[in-house]
């Protein structure tokens, strides 16, 4: 029923096949709303933001910040806690270079998942080689549950990074228990929202973790813009580790003075443009509403779960994880196959390690084909799915 | 069905009659290959008697493209000058019999035997 909000779904065919898209967990197709967005706020809007004393350029900043303002309220927390990076990615590099970098020590631990997206495992990685703190991971259950969490915080670890929703098995990590029992040990929790952020209602203050950080294009919003969360308490304390103009308050030969947080972080010309527009991808959401976006989700996952497993030889990991994302394999068939051959039915869908290779290997598997489902999809969308997945076993058998 | 798709014919009869997919017993060049992307990995045994490919016999594991891309080069392999062997047989000419068309990131599976050779002729070289 929201499939005739997004474009994309008119415009694009093959061989006449329309486009059955799931592959959202990796990017999502944008609604009519936001597309207009960006070709009005070039038309109608643009100037470099801050500094121009000129209407155009006020205006400009008042949406740019608008969209500051609206991203706090959506999760609950205070704009000046909200600063803009280019993705996730981005937004942990941050964290790593701008905070960790200062607060680990050699011998220090940093605790991760063995369910982490690479994202959230080779930014530690490269500057534990710099520093010298050691990193572990926490196991994970083939369900997507986490093993032994409590034993691993016993080992006083600095800084606990853990995703909200692993984007191969779906599972929901309890972020605020994880963040009440991190705390009483002084432990920073950071976490990967990018598979969350689009079917659940986040409320940082009762997730009580320290950092958050998500991509706007996997919430129906535009590429390049990222969203980080961070503690006042903590972004005040932090110097920037980027500077440039615009993040200052009065420079001098010796040192500068900077601006608060968040402008302190967002040094030259940011990606106003996208930003401004990214208003328009919470406007949409909030206008079906998170909680039914959230329901839809589970009531899809639920269908596509089922069907699936009907299919001959198929295994579905972490079934009962119903956010959206579903990984399987087929007896003797690889993934990169069953990809190749559901193209030529313009079916998209994800194979391969989807970027967690430390999960991979704790499964035991060397690749999964993922489906990957939002709002534009519906169970007719599944059932091609299932039908063409059903004539490619019957092939290969 | 549409000859460029994967699921023509000659593709899954290639896949599922792959006639070198077997160990041998007599071989002096043995050479792993592997793409790291896909997961996929292939051992080549190959005997070669004055210079000569006699046998050819591989272990592979992965996708269907790099499996039957495998099992074509290993047929045309068998007797050519193991030294030429590359010269003689050119990716083109694979690609062209199998017949189906590839995206980019499929084409390294397809490629990946010819690497895995290319590996060991500059091993036999002294080149690694």
């Amino acid at each position: 029923m929201y499939k005739k909000d997004f474009p994309i779904f008119t415009n694009t065919k093959l061989n006449g096949s329309d486009l059955v898209y799931l592959d959202s967990a990796a990017t999502t197709q944008k609604p009519q709303i936001v597309i207009n967005k960006l070709k009005e706020f070039y038309e109608n809007y643009n100037a470099n933001i801050y500094r121009g004393i000129y209407n155009l350029s006020e205006e400009a900043t008042a949406l740019y910040e608008n969209t500051r303002s609206r991203v706090a309220d959506f999760l609950n927390v205070s704009s000046s806690e909200i600063i803009f990076t280019k993705g996730t990615t981005d937004g942990i590099n941050f964290i790593v270079y701008t905070y960790a970098k200062n607060k680990l020590k050699k011998g220090d631990l940093v605790l991760l998942t063995e369910m982490e997206h690479h994202s959230n495992i080779v930014p530690w990685q490269i500057l534990s080689k710099n520093i010298g703190f050691n990193i572990e991971y926490v196991p994970v259950s083939k369900e997507g549950k986490l093993k032994d969490l409590d034993k691993f915080l016993e080992f006083k670890p600095k800084i606990l990074s853990i995703t909200h929703v692993s984007n191969v098995l779906g599972c929901v990590n309890d972020i605020s228990y994880i963040s009440r029992l991190a705390h009483k040990i002084g432990c920073t929790v950071i976490v990967d929202g990018a598979q969350a952020v689009s079917h659940m209602k986040i409320d940082i203050k009762s997730l009580g973790c320290d950092f958050y950080v998500f991509s706007a294009h996997k919430m129906f919003g535009p590429t390049g813009v990222g969203i980080l969360y961070g503690k006042n308490e903590i972004l005040s304390e932090i110097d920037p580790v980027f500077g440039g103009g615009e993040m200052i308050s009065s420079v001098t030969k010796e040192f500068p003075v900077f601006k608060s947080s968040p402008f302190k972080f967002e040094p030259g010309t940011q990606n106003f443009a996208d930003v401004s527009v990214f208003s328009s991808s919470i406007d949409y959401i909030d206008s079906i509403g998170i909680g039914n976006i959230s329901d839809y989700i589970k009531d899809l996952s639920s269908y596509a779960v089922k069907k699936l497993k009907g299919i001959k030889g198929l295994h579905v990991y972490g079934e009962g994880n119903l956010s959206g994302i579903i990984s399987f394999d087929i007896n003797g068939l690889h993934s990169h196959d069953i990809a190749t051959l559901l193209n030529e039915n313009n079916i998209a869908v994800r194979a391969g390690h989807h970027c967690a290779q430390i999960l991979m290997s704790s499964l035991g598997v060397s690749s999964l084909t993922r489906c990957s489902l939002q709002i534009y999809n519906d169970r007719s969308d599944i059932d091609k799915l299932v039908y063409s997945l059903d004539k490619i076993v019957n092939y290969f058998n | 069905m549409d000859n460029s798709s994967l699921l023509q014919s000659f593709i899954i009869e290639a896949y599922k009659n792959q006639k070198n997919k077997k160990s041998i017993d007599v071989y002096n060049i043995k050479q792993e290959g592997e793409n790291a992307l896909c997961g996929d990995t292939i051992t080549f045994y190959i005997n070669v008697v004055d210079d000569v490919i006699k046998d050819v016999g591989y272990d592979a594991k992965g996708c269907v493209i790099s499996q039957v891309f495998t099992s074509v080069l290993s047929e045309y392999m068998v007797g050519k000058n193991w030294n030429k062997v590359l010269d003689e047989i050119s990716f083109d000419d694979i690609y062209n019999t199998v017949g189906v068309s590839l995206s980019p990131t499929r084409l390294k599976c397809a490629k990946l035997p010819f690497e895995t050779i290319k590996l060991a002729l500059n091993k036999n070289m002294g080149h690694d």
